[in-house]
């Protein structure tokens, strides 16, 4: 009851900051930033698989929702911005192919500590193995098509229903499922590269 | 490839199982796939194992804040939008004013700064920087021909400068004699600024020079081959001292008259060397101060001392006194009629027309003074004489003045500075404006 009650509070402040915020109220905007700013860098950092451009795409994002927030129509204000993000991120991708950005900074940057990934876990063998298997994962979204990689992040990171993706990505819902499971495939035939990091049920 | 019992069961209905997206008969087959088909429980469990993993991955967090300041929304300061719905009155009363709140007049003002700032800080920098620089381009141009005529000018007028407040001998002559002091004054300055170096050399002139009035300043300048016969034929007196006043006298003459910009003469295209054409035009006895042009200055003195010398046994003694007897008082009635029926065929400068009154009211003062006859005739041979020099001067003028070639060189340059930096200043103001234009269009996208 506590549980129905406080999230129909955050419901009802959610909508009253969205209308302070289509008013021009750029500090009720600010709030729902921060409730909403590390899941559109989550959703931005794998698809684009770059933080500085994530991050760019995580602020022209929310710019851009500011800017069109009168036209929000109602729904869920979550899968609102995460699609602003999502376009965003295939625009940047689009210019990107444009021009390769690529450099060997940024291949030695990927070897390197990333913060975003700490875990607090006691035993650092544990937390070493963990931390590599996590970053072996990371890495196999490298591997996959901007579109997989948006689909397999929001249905498999995110938890997004294959309706929402649809929504989001604006593709038909078999067009959400075949992306989705070419994905998974792909990241499991990845992760078997490497065997030893793989919990035993991975083994045939 | 292996070959599976249940090839209707691929990677995509497992997927959908694994998400609960499959229909009932799809979800029997599945499961009674994975009890009889060892590979397609793998493929199962492997794939389950997937997002599992997926799902455990760690949110990430954001790098930094993303929340979003008014000058990246374009938001003025403390000037929310008014809420939909809501009348919003704006105040404005004495207490107001107490308070302290800005009037709207300032509020304009400050609204007008705001969205002046955003327009500058947002759109291309690369687009506004080009555009500063074109504009920074265009404003030095259009300074720098002011720095280079007041701070470097060219090197011909550098020892006019000093020359261009002298009054001629015309405007010494014209007025009435009794601001002929105080242009006397102004006359002993100047050449004292020009010449202190000749002048200190030459004291003995002074005190004969001093009751000269401004008329017999304006006949000196006829005479001066006569003072430099007299300079020579009296050895107490240097020659030099004589002549370098004279010729101090004539490069004022010439330029302090006419002088002019030579930038700005070449913008009115009145010719790259206007001192050429001075000299050229000047052709009558009375024009030899004007046409005393400073280059040739030195072989004007050298061609007089020339002449001085062939005429000096025919006036030895009467130059001298020639100028002492000629006051204001007999000068200027003479010089206002003869002046108005001056000969037409001499190029009609003023300062011909008063050279040449001069020259003839030496002639008439001969008339009215007999005992100066044999004074008169040495004017007329100096007038002569001076005739002579001026057109050795022209001709020396006209065919190589080393001088005039370095002027005619400086102004060339000169010119071709000013041509250049008016295409500079074209181009520069061209490519503000293409800039600016490009910027606003990348400001708009």
């Amino acid at each position: 009851m506590d549980m129905h009650n406080a999230r129909n509070a955050s419901q009802i402040d959610e909508a009253a900051l969205i209308a302070q915020a289509a008013a021009g109220d750029l500090d009720a905007f600010n709030q729902l930033v921060l409730l909403y700013q590390n899941l559109a860098y989550s959703v931005a950092y794998r698809t684009l698989q770059d933080e500085a451009t994530a991050a760019d795409a995580v602020q022209e994002s929310f710019i851009k929702a500011f800017r069109s927030i009168a036209t929000f129509q109602g729904g869920s204000f979550k899968s609102w911005i995460i699609r602003i993000v999502a376009n965003t991120c295939y625009d940047l991708l689009r210019s990107r192919q444009r021009k390769v950005t690529d450099s060997l900074d940024d291949l030695v940057e990927q070897e390197e500590y990333s913060p975003h990934l700490e875990d607090g876990s006691a035993d650092p063998h544990a937390y070493v193995e963990r931390m590599e298997l996590t970053e072996l994962i990371e890495r196999s979204f490298a591997e996959l098509p901007p579109d997989q990689r948006l689909v397999l992040t929001l249905c498999d990171v995110h938890g997004y229903s294959y309706e929402e993706i649809a929504e989001i990505t604006g593709t038909p819902i078999g067009t959400v499922k075949s992306r989705l499971n070419r994905a998974r495939t792909r990241v499991r035939d990845f992760l078997l590269r490497r065997p030893e990091l793989l919990p035993s049920s991975f083994r045939p | 490839m292996t070959t599976s019992r249940y090839p209707e069961i691929t990677d995509e209905l497992l997927s959908a199982y694994i998400d609960n997206a499959v229909s009932e008969e799809e979800r029997a087959l599945i499961e009674r796939a994975i009890l009889d088909d060892a590979s397609v429980a793998w493929r199962l469990a492997t794939l389950q194992e997937t997002v599992r993993l997926l799902r455990n991955l760690p949110l990430l967090q954001a790098p930094r804040s993303f929340a979003l300041t008014r000058d990246q929304v374009g938001q003025p300061l403390h000037e929310p939008a008014p809420v939909v719905g809501v009348v919003t009155a704006e105040p404005r009363s004495v207490a107001d004013a107490r308070r302290g709140t800005p009037s709207p007049r300032s509020k304009r003002w400050s609204e007008w700064f705001e969205g002046w700032r955003r327009f500058w800080r947002a759109g291309s920098p690369v687009w506004r920087n080009a555009m500063a620089a074109s504009m920074a381009l265009l404003l030095v141009t259009l300074i720098l021909p002011t720095f280079l005529t007041m701070e470097q000018p060219p090197a011909a007028m550098l020892s006019d400068a000093a020359v261009a407040s002298i009054p001629t001998a015309t405007e010494m002559a014209q007025p009435a004699a009794p601001a002929a002091p105080d242009r006397r004054d102004e006359m002993e300055a100047t050449d004292r600024q020009v010449d202190s170096p000749a002048q200190e050399a030459s004291p003995a002139l002074q005190p004969t020079e001093a009751p000269v009035s401004a008329a017999a300043v304006a006949a000196e300048a006829v005479e001066e081959p006569s003072s430099v016969v007299a300079s020579s034929a009296a050895p107490n007196v240097q020659p030099q001292g004589a002549a370098l006043p004279a010729a101090s006298e004539a490069e004022g003459a010439a330029f302090g008259g006419s002088y002019e910009d030579p930038l700005q003469s070449m913008r009115t295209g009145s010719g790259m060397a206007p001192m050429h054409t001075e000299g050229s035009i000047a052709s009558g006895p009375g024009e030899v101060r004007s046409m005393a042009v400073p280059p040739a200055a030195a072989l004007a003195r050298e061609s007089a001392q020339d002449v001085a010398a062939e005429t000096a046994p025919q006036a030895p003694e009467g130059a001298a006194p020639i100028a002492s007897p000629m006051t204001a008082e007999t000068a200027q009635p003479v010089l206002t009629p003869e002046a108005e029926h001056a000969p037409d065929e001499v190029a009609p400068t003023p300062a011909l027309d008063e050279a040449t009154a001069g020259a003839e009211s030496l002639d008439r003062s001969k008339d009215f003074a007999p005992q100066q006859e044999a004074t008169a005739t040495s004017v007329e041979e100096s007038a002569e004489a001076t005739l002579a020099t001026g057109e050795a001067q022209t001709s020396a003028t006209l065919v190589a003045p080393p001088a005039s070639q370095e002027r005619t060189a400086v102004a060339f340059s000169s010119a071709a500075i000013v041509a250049f930096l008016h295409w500079l200043r074209l181009g520069a103001a061209g490519a503000l404006v293409v800039f600016g234009l490009l910027w606003w269009r990348s400001r708009r996208n």
